[in-house]
């Protein structure tokens, strides 16, 4: 079905900007857009764009130019590329601050628990179970031989 | 997105994380108060982290995530474990406080 979004050419903002397959793969893990303003006579010129990458322990460069909707759409791609990392580190951190708490939440309920007869079966409370009786002599499992 | 995830974090902060805390500052007894206010912050962390959780897993059957798939993969499993003990000690504290 051919709708609207279908005949609005997709642009690729990374496009013309002469990077290789490599270069892609390495602007998934890294890279920004960088603004920067120059002076000369005195005066102020920019904000000018470029953005920045490193690939085989270098650093690489490309010109964007002055238009600031295409910087923003450039910083817009890679947000998109560096959101699985962005994810997988906040997740990390996240989890790793519940876990440091649920050990503060450990260390707290375990004396309380223990005073009414409780233990910790990792975060289930368990009753001590009481010793069994022991068994009758009677009861023996001793083997006679007739 | 960005605004999805504030809207969440506020109605987080606002239904579950504050009333929980405002129970736990209103106890007598020093270990409840400090087990309260850890309660809270526990359970906001899990649950502040349920719309990341799906967001992953988007990413993951899109075949988004790049080389970074796996590592995503790879917290789900931790995620749904703190899921489980968060219940565990619900159960737990319902226990203690019977008895207590």
């Amino acid at each position: 079905m051919i709708t609207a979004a279908n005949l609005i050419p997709v642009v690729d903002p990374l496009a013309g900007l002469r990077l290789t397959d490599a270069d892609r793969t390495a602007l998934g893990c890294q890279g920004f857009v960088a603004t920067e303003y120059r002076t000369r006579h005195g005066r102020r010129w920019g904000p000018y764009f470029r953005l920045h990458w490193r690939r085989d322990g270098r650093q690489h460069v490309r010109y964007l130019g002055c238009d600031a909707t295409r910087a923003q759409a450039v910083r817009a791609v890679l947000a998109d590329l560096h959101r699985p990392q962005a994810l997988a580190r906040e997740l990390a951190q996240l989890q790793q601050r519940a876990r440091a708490r649920l050990r503060r939440i450990k260390t707290l309920l375990q004396p309380q628990l223990d005073a009414q007869g409780f233990h910790l079966h990792g975060y289930v409370a368990r009753q001590a179970r009481p010793p069994s009786p022991p068994i009758p002599a009677s009861t023996s499992l001793e083997v006679h031989d007739d | 997105m960005q605004v999805a995830r504030l809207d969440h974090d506020r109605a987080l902060a606002q239904h579950l994380i504050e009333p929980l805390r405002r129970w736990a500052l209103a106890q007598e007894d020093p270990v409840s108060r400090n087990l309260g206010a850890e309660l809270a912050g526990f359970f906001g962390l899990v649950h502040k982290m349920g719309p990341l959780v799906h967001e992953a897993l988007d990413l993951i059957q899109d075949d988004r995530g790049g080389a970074t798939s796996a590592d995503l993969l790879s917290l789900i499993e931790p995620y749904l474990q703190l899921g489980r003990r968060s219940t565990d000690l619900v159960r737990t504290l319902r226990t203690w406080r019977r008895w207590a």
